[in-house]
């Protein structure tokens, strides 16, 4: 900014004054005044110092034309520069009109680069992975669970990985693990993913500093090694140059730090990661049934993904007989990394975005397209003037050319500024709502940067060039005379700009109703009933460590101790352990498939299969989850009592065909027999594409595990309650780290915060659009009506009634606004369809949207209508007979 | 110069500004000097470009001093009255004592 505001010599200087006042007037008046003191101090230099130089220019330049008085400066350049000069004169003097297109162009430019960069970094994710030609990743696919991109378990990965050739190499990182670091001042839960030693070779990294594990690392009973994430590394250590080699305490073992990633790899979720620890998966202790790995591989010379998905087939098809009961509904898909990594309605969610990116520049180019059109035909007259007196056709256009030029390049520049700080803006605004931080990495994307420049610097010379050709080349009698009659710029201009109204008021409305449509899903999400009672719960995870906690008894004694420390607190009514907590999308769940006892054995495809929560005695009635029959978990349901299980709405309409309260189920692997205790209420997510989850609850006493969440419902505001309950839990044992502390209200919240971003982004921008558009409007109608104050004046001469001529002015006004909402109804509709099919359960039209929109531009169109008839009705004839 | 050796009025609320500081004549002084003076706030851009010229025309001359730390760092920027600057303030004074001495008070 200082580059524009100062000359190069003096820069220094100017910014050691302003340094020196600012910290005078922050000393006075606070920070606050002193900063907005520089920025004006900045600002108002700005012209001056242009302004300065094109006076130094142009002394020069009058040096050499004194020196040279044969050369009267018709040489191109000095052409063009005087050209140059003479678009600052003139657009200088017409202030509204120039603040007006460069402030429309550099808006719409900005604002579109800056969302999308967003949006664009939200959806497609661009990869730092090398040669992603070659990859391919492995998933779990479910269709009793409309599950298709679950994850791997391990005993498959080393099936694979041994079995499939067209991989040339796989690697598999498990997402789900999490360390307690400590002896640092308090004890720490950080997430850290589990990784195979191959994982950075397939991805084409390296370390920035130390290495990656080896193979041996990778090993039971190899050395216990981890690599930092590039941010655990600044947060936690300080950018610690000597890092490597660092012994540091994970889960109470001594781990020395061998390594550093790089910042490239903390995109999407492996952003969460802090660490990363080898995975050291064996065939001894891999699992068949808990689902934990993402696979990745590197395709060998010369396979295809359709082989490989053939001989992962055929490898499925091999475990399935092994073990139908525990298989039969499991399949396995290989994916490219486009659809591996893209929610599956990506390419409608760009579609629409693509389009609205477009519309908002169509707005904005054909509302600058109105206002250099009205500019130029206002000018007609003084171009057919000097045209008239003998200026070269070349030099009229390259003084409109020349203006055009100065309004592009301005717009240009200012729409960059505009960019970087809405993207600033949105990335604050972001982090404060979501906290989410994969925008930590959001730049603005050159794709659309460039388009919306691109955009932006040709629409004023293109819009600048139609008229200037036109009025360069003028019929001198016609426009002269047309003039002398008060005639604006002729039918043909006129046409042109309704043309443009009626298109703009297209754009926006389909825009609009597209919008309303993502704000009936939003209030959706907003407003849905997730099944259980929602208020004053906070929540939290505690994962005890193995090495403190080796057993299933010693996990369950100090989460009962935790129940009761907590409960015993005042301003907490009961207490509750969940392994998933209702509501959270980042907790673990896993699938299990079940038999039900006494039922015919289905088609091992069709197997049962639900999502298996642990949970502790009496969680139903603390989350107030309603039980359609049966009973909730007690104490009494514990390792020495019969197992049993709780199972939803959903589950039991699926699959028993009998009464479900008593019966018997086989989960997964476990030789014991369950019977159903109760059947719940269907728990809904938001998100409306998965209506209800089949879910099965299994008390913790008979299911130990050591990862819990822990939910309680507090009588008063549960924020209020978070230090209260952090030290509750620390007073039971000071080294276990309570993590994640969070409502019900903010998990379900945070669950949906990325589209509900992405909606409001683009319910803004619509907003954004009609805006513009709506100036537009107004500008070229009223503008159109009061060119016809003779017009009107002539009727009024000849007996018109004022009501009479204001009604038929607005009613041709209001047919051209009325055919641009047809259209742009009809087109919104028929997006709104596109859009609701990629997004279920929304209708495709939301009425109040776009009732309101219509009346916008509607009094919009009468306003601009109105205002300047009014006064045009109300002069007399014979002064409306004289204007212009 | 089309006004001959007279000048601007900026320029001599500029240049009387530098004979009331002396010494210590620089951006941010001069910047409020100016303010409190006369009321008017000016841009350190304009003040910067009004002594630049000044010292193309030879009234001004100008000279880095020492960088401090309140500035984070930078130096600044001294500017002093040539003779000839002198002499154009004296001029002025002269023309506007002129133009005014006969002048009746001016009303309200």
């Amino acid at each position: 900014m200082l580059r524009w505001a100062t000359a190069r010599a003096d820069r220094d200087c100017v910014a050691g004054d302003l340094a020196e006042e600012f910290a005078v007037r922050a000393q006075r008046s606070g920070p606050g005044g002193a900063r907005r003191w520089y920025w004006w101090q900045v600002m108002r230099s700005v012209p001056t110092n242009l302004l300065t130089g094109r006076e130094v220019q142009a002394a020069r330049r009058s040096a050499i034309q004194l020196d040279t008085p044969l050369r009267r400066g018709d040489g191109a350049m000095s052409n063009m520069l005087q050209d140059i000069r003479y678009g600052f004169r003139t657009l200088a003097k017409s202030p509204t009109f120039t603040v007006l297109t460069i402030s429309t162009l550099a808006l719409a430019m900005g604002v579109n680069t800056a969302i999308f960069s967003i949006l664009n970094l939200i959806l497609i994710q661009d990869l730092p992975l090398r040669d992603t030609d070659t990859l391919g990743f492995i998933y779990s696919t479910n269709a009793q669970l409309n599950s298709s991109q679950a994850p791997v378990p391990a005993a498959d990965f080393l099936d694979y990985r041994e079995e499939v050739g067209a991989f040339g190499d796989l690697a598999a990182v498990d997402r789900g693990a999490s360390f307690t670091l400590t002896g640092t001042e308090e004890p720490v839960w950080i997430e850290g993913f589990l990784a195979t030693a191959n994982t950075l070779d397939i991805w084409g990294q390296a370390t920035i500093m130390g290495r990656w594990f080896t193979p041996d690392e990778d090993r039971e009973g190899g050395e216990r090694v981890a690599v930092l994430s590039h941010g655990s590394w600044e947060r936690r250590f300080g950018f610690d140059p000597d890092i490597v080699g660092r012994v540091i305490d994970l889960d109470g073992y001594p781990t020395t730090l061998i390594g550093v990633m790089p910042k490239e790899m903390e995109f999407g979720s492996l952003a969460e990661a802090e660490v990363w620890v080898p995975a050291r998966l064996n065939r001894a202790s891999a699992s068949r049934e808990d689902r934990t790995l993402w696979v990745i591989g590197r395709l060998a010379p010369g396979a295809t993904l359709a082989q490989a998905q053939q001989e992962v087939d055929a490898v499925r098809q091999r475990i399935i007989a092994e073990e139908p009961d525990l298989q039969g509904p499991w399949g396995a898909i290989v994916y490219d990394m486009n659809r591996a990594l893209a929610p599956p309605d990506t390419w409608m969610i760009m579609f629409m975005l693509g389009l609205t990116v477009t519309f908002v520049m169509l707005i904005a180019c054909s509302n600058v397209a109105t206002m250099m059109l009205t500019r130029a035909s206002a000018r007609s007259r003084e171009i057919a003037v000097r045209a008239a007196l003998g200026a070269q056709r070349r030099r009229l256009l390259g003084q409109l050319l020349g203006e055009s030029a100065i309004l592009s390049l301005a717009a240009g520049l200012l729409g960059l500024l505009i960019a970087r700080a809405s993207l600033m803006g949105l990335i604050w605004m972001a982090g404060e709502n979501s906290g989410m931080n994969i925008f930590g990495m959001v730049t603005l994307d050159t794709t659309v940067l460039l388009f919306t420049l691109g955009v932006a610097l040709l629409s004023p010379m293109l819009f600048g060039f139609i008229p200037a050709l036109r009025a360069s080349r003028p019929d001198l009698n016609e426009t002269l005379r047309e003039g002398a009659r008060g005639s604006s710029g002729g039918p043909g201009g006129l046409r042109g700009r309704r043309f443009l109204v009626a298109t703009q008021v297209a754009l926006a409305l389909s825009l609009m109703v597209v919008a309303g449509v993502l704000m009936q899903a939003m209030a959706k999400n907003r407003n849905y009933d997730p099944g259980f009672d929602v208020d004053n719960v906070m929540t939290m995870r505690v994962d005890l460590t193995e090495s403190e906690y080796p057993s299933g008894v010693d996990q369950l004694q100090n989460f009962s101790r935790i129940r009761a420390t907590l409960a015993a607190l005042p301003g907490i009514e009961s207490v509750t352990t969940m392994g998933w907590r209702l509501g959270a999308n980042d907790d673990p769940i896993v699938a299990r498939s079940f038999r039900i006892v006494g039922q015919p054995e289905p088609d091992a495809a069709e197997l049962p299969s639900g999502f298996l929560n642990v949970v502790s005695a009496g969680t139903l009635g603390v989350m107030r989850l309603p039980l359609l029959s049966g009973r909730d978990f007690t104490e009494s349901d514990n390792a020495d009592s019969a197992p049993v299980v709780i199972v939803n709405e959903r589950l039991v309409e699926r699959y028993w065909t009998g009464q479900a309260l008593g019966s018997h189920i086989k989960l997964g692997t476990d030789d014991r027999s369950f019977e159903v205790v109760g059947v719940m209420k269907n728990i809904h997510s938001g998100d409306s594409s998965n209506p209800a989850f089949p879910i099965i609850f299994a008390p913790l006493a008979q299911n130990p595990q050591r990862r819990m969440g822990v939910l309680a419902r507090t009588s008063g505001d549960p924020l209020a309650m978070t230090s209260a309950i952090r030290e509750a839990i620390w007073s039971v044992d000071a080294d276990q780290p309570v993590a994640d502390m969070r409502t019900v209200h903010q998990l379900i919240e945070d669950a949906f915060a990325a589209p509900m971003t992405l909606f409001s982004i683009f319910v803004a921008f619509a907003g954004f659009a009609v805006a513009m558009s709506a100036a537009g409007i107004y500008g070229v109608i009223s503008y159109a009506v009061s060119a016809r104050t003779r017009e009107i004046g002539i009727r009024m001469a000849l007996g018109a009634r004022a009501t009479g001529v204001l009604a038929m002015i607005t009613r041709q006004a209001m047919m051209l606004v009325g055919l641009g909402m047809v259209v742009g109804g009809a087109a919104g509709i028929l997006l709104g369809r596109l859009l609701s099919s990629a997004i279920p359960d929304v209708g495709s039209f939301d009425l109040p949207s776009f009732l309101g929109v219509l009346a916008v531009f509607a009094a919009t169109t009468l306003l601009a209508t109105w205002i300047p008839a009014r006064r045009a009705a109300r002069v007399q004839p014979v002064t409306a007979l004289r204007s212009e | 110069m089309s006004k001959g050796n007279y000048l601007g009025e900026f320029e001599i609320v500029v240049l009387s500004t530098l004979l009331h500081l002396g010494e210590n004549a620089y951006g941010m002084t001069i910047r409020c000097e100016i303010d409190e003076h006369t009321g008017r706030s000016v841009s350190i851009g304009a003040i910067y470009a009004t002594l630049r010229r000044l010292e193309r025309k030879g009234l001004v001359v100008s000279h880095l001093g020492e960088p401090t730390a309140e500035r984070g760092g930078r130096a600044k920027r001294f500017f002093a009255l040539e003779p000839a600057g002198e002499d154009a303030v004296a001029r002025s004074r002269a023309m506007f004592a002129r133009l005014w001495n006969d002048l009746p008070e001016a009303r309200g």
